[in-house]
């Protein structure tokens, strides 16, 4: 090239950046579910692989539609859509026929995310937004659980629903040990807490997720039920079976903590976990549903702006002049 | 042990001081210069000279207006060619008086080592004296900004000042100018210091260094272990641990308020360059006519420190560094943090212009802004706890209120936001898009 015609890049500072990007994270975030996925085959089979193959594909595809259809710009390869359809398969019962998947795909993608103005705009979690849509259209489809390794189709309830329906009495036979390893009743990937947290870990490592969300979220859940049980251990179950069953897991470490969706400050994390820890322990003590863990989550993704407004940090400088 | 710093905030982006052991070399006279006629932050001066006047090394070129002003002074013997607009390093056109200096090609060392010494009476002086001797030399703050140097140490009579900070962080990467500079000049840069010492009384002072750069704080803890009041404060690496306020917090725990400047916690901060052209000053009764430059970048074969007269095209460097031109994507002046892109390679060097950098696509490339994602990381490293990815977005709506002209006010612009923004937003150039709105009302 001739030097002197040579055309320098003007451009305003920093010239240089971290090698993070948008698709990154997601992709990192969803290689971090392989661990709870591949157990969750092994509890549940063929079925879960079935499920989650559907909702992912269904997410992009919406995804990509979309792109065709408004006008504004939607990366739909950058790997968010592709997460929504592992994680809401995660929230689903392997059991769910295709057409549940592809109206709960819709609900994630559409009315979850691309409503709002697409990534980064929604206020609450498009993977709950679309559970919680199917739990209250769809009760029957969202109740019949698969048995753990039975993989003939047999359904039951999850130790929660056993809890809800039958009381604490009924749950004499269950290990914490088994819940643990995720050897219960439940939807895709919500079954497995050890391997949950085994890629939550790697996720705080990496700092994509804060850790106050999810430790305060279990811990408050923990310390509510756990107050529960001290007064009557006849009535409430006790606080190690609260933690390791149902989704608390799952929605601690991957639905409360999606970046979109939880509050941007240290302050309002906090607070968020919190919150999402108290509702949680409502709904499952006193509500009508065996489960709380999504609605306290959305419920919290709607208080999300009001804790970015009044919690910010704490700007520097502000002190006493001199 | 555990090292000072700042507590809120910043970053630690790779440091790649690529010139940091090799000693400041001298350039020579280049065969032309551009004099930048306003090298400083305040009211413009007055050029004193017209096409075709003579001019000695020393003489000035233009006159400070008023307190708030700079002069500025002629770097070589020569003769003023033209009187033009030419754009800086950092991309604006401003005037530039250009000289053809009488002897091109001459080392520049030869002409320093004509300069005499002179041994001055510290003790004897005069407080007024030594800010007239500052205000005549043209010393501005060398470290970027270029505040001139006789009215940051002239605070108003209700504002007492018990420490001296000498700023040593150099937290930018690639620069080493001011490494080089403790390392080489440590001595000078201590008498330098016992002048400003002069100024206050039972004044503290405070070197803060990054302990990246050990030889540097070994040399200077050696040239002061014999002074009471002057104590080196290494500090843990860290950016934007050159910024006043950031400093200030790290070797003192002292915040200076919003809106406030140093004055207001009884500091005064000054860049170590300036320390040696204070030294200059009364030493040599030398005006600040030349300064340490870092070459540096990742196009350039070998990097370096250079001591060149201001006003010396950046096409010197790239010919006295064998810079190969046509990988030459970026020409950046300051650090990659903050350093502006320049895009004439006749630019001059000026009093401010601490690095010349040369880099290619690979090192940054600019892309287009994604959508946020709300993760949380420019709040988080921002060393003045501003809620950035709020306040741009209201910036890009138009929607400035007096809340978020707050928070723009007390941006300082280090870009550790954009830098750790994982959605490529440029969240620093939206504050400073902010920053214009605000003075276009104003």
């Amino acid at each position: 090239m001739d030097a002197s015609k040579q055309l320098l890049v003007m451009d305003s500072s920093p010239q240089g950046r971290v090698t993070e990007s948008t698709s990154k994270i997601m992709n990192t975030v969803s290689l971090t579910l392989i661990p709870a996925l591949a157990v969750s085959v092994w509890v549940f089979g063929w079925d879960a692989v079935r499920v989650l193959a559907l909702t992912s594909v269904f997410c992009v595809g919406f995804e990509w539609l979309l792109s065709k259809w408004v006008s504004y710009k939607i990366d739909y390869m950058d790997g968010s859509a592709l997460l929504t359809g592992i994680l809401l398969a995660m929230n689903l019962p392997s059991s769910s026929p295709w057409w549940l998947i592809l109206i709960g795909s819709l609900v994630a993608i559409g009315l979850g995310k691309q409503v709002f103005g697409g990534l980064g705009q929604n206020i609450f979690n498009p993977v709950l937004v679309s559970r919680t849509f199917l739990i209250i259209s769809f009760p029957v489809e969202l109740s019949l659980w698969p048995k753990p390794f039975a993989y003939d189709g047999s359904t039951g309830a999850t130790p929660l629903g056993v809890l809800k329906t039958e009381g604490v009495g009924a749950l004499s036979g269950t290990s914490i040990g088994d819940l643990a390893m995720g050897q219960m009743g439940g939807s895709v990937g919500e079954i497995s807490a050890l391997t949950l947290l085994l890629g939550a870990a790697y996720l705080i490592y990496k700092q994509y997720i804060a850790w106050e969300v999810p430790a305060l979220f279990i811990g408050t859940v923990f310390v509510f039920t756990g107050i529960f049980y001290l007064i009557d251990p006849t009535t409430y179950a006790d606080p190690v079976f609260h933690m390791f069953t149902g989704g608390l897991f799952i929605g601690a470490l991957y639905m409360a903590t999606d970046m979109v969706t939880s509050p941007l400050t240290k302050k309002g994390r906090i607070v968020f976990g919190i919150g999402c820890g108290f509702f949680t322990a409502v709904i499952r003590l006193f509500g009508s549903y065996p489960e709380g863990v999504s609605f306290a989550i959305v419920l919290m993704n709607g208080f999300v702006p009001l804790l970015d407004k009044y919690l910010p940090d704490k700007k520097f400088g502000m002190v006493k002049n001199g | 042990m555990l090292l000072r710093t700042f507590k809120r905030g910043g970053i630690h982006p790779p440091e790649e001081k690529l010139s940091a052991d090799l000693a400041i070399e001298y350039g020579e006279i280049p065969g032309s210069l551009l004099v930048p006629v306003n090298q400083h932050i305040g009211k413009p001066c007055n050029v004193l000279v017209k096409k075709g006047t003579a001019v000695k090394r020393g003489d000035v070129l233009a006159e400070a207006d008023g307190f708030v002003s700079s002069n500025v002074h002629a770097p070589v013997d020569g003769k003023v060619q033209k009187i033009l607009n030419f754009p800086q390093l950092g991309g604006q056109i401003k005037e530039c008086i250009q000289i053809t200096p009488d002897n091109p090609g001459e080392s520049y060392q030869s002409v320093l080592e004509g300069d005499t010494f002179q041994e001055v009476d510290v003790d004897g002086l005069d407080r007024d004296e030594i800010r007239k001797t500052i205000a005549k030399a043209g010393l501005v703050g060398m470290g970027g900004a270029g505040f001139p140097t006789h009215v940051k140490l002239s605070p108003p009579p209700d504002k007492t000042i018990d420490t001296l900070i000498i700023n040593g962080a150099e937290c930018e990467p690639y620069i080493t100018a001011d490494h080089r500079l403790m390392i080489e000049k440590s001595d000078e840069l201590v008498r330098g210091i016992k002048i400003l010492q002069k100024l206050f009384d039972d004044v503290m002072i405070y070197i803060g260094i990054e302990e990246n750069k050990a030889d540097a704080i070994e040399t200077l803890e050696q040239a002061t272990k014999d002074e009471v009041k002057m104590k080196v404060i290494p500090l843990k690496t860290k950016y934007p641990q050159g910024g006043e306020k950031q400093l200030i917090k790290a070797v003192l725990n002292r915040e200076v308020p919003s809106k406030g400047l140093p004055m207001d916690v009884g500091v005064i901060v000054q860049n170590v360059g300036t320390l040696k052209a204070i030294y200059d000053a009364f030493f040599y009764q030398r005006p600040l006519m030349e300064r340490v430059v870092t070459v540096s970048g990742n196009v350039v074969k070998r990097a370096g420190n250079i001591l060149v007269p201001i006003g010396t095209p950046v096409s010197y460097l790239i010919e006295k560094y064998e810079i190969d031109k046509s990988r030459i994507k970026r020409l950046v002046s300051g650090g990659p943090m903050m350093g502006r892109t320049s895009y004439s390679f006749e630019s001059p060097v000026s009093k401010t212009s601490s690095a010349v950098l040369f880099f290619d696509d690979s090192v940054y490339d600019t892309r287009d802004e994604n959508p946020c994602i709300r993760c949380g990381n420019c709040i988080a490293v921002c060393p003045m706890g501003l809620p950035v990815a709020q306040v741009t977005e209201m910036i890009k709506a138009n929607n400035v209120t007096p809340d978020i002209k707050n928070y723009i006010m007390d941006c300082i612009e280090c870009g550790s936001c954009s830098y750790v923004c994982p959605a490529d937003r440029r969240l620093v150039h939206w504050m400073r898009f902010g920053k214009n709105i605000i003075n276009r009302e104003n």
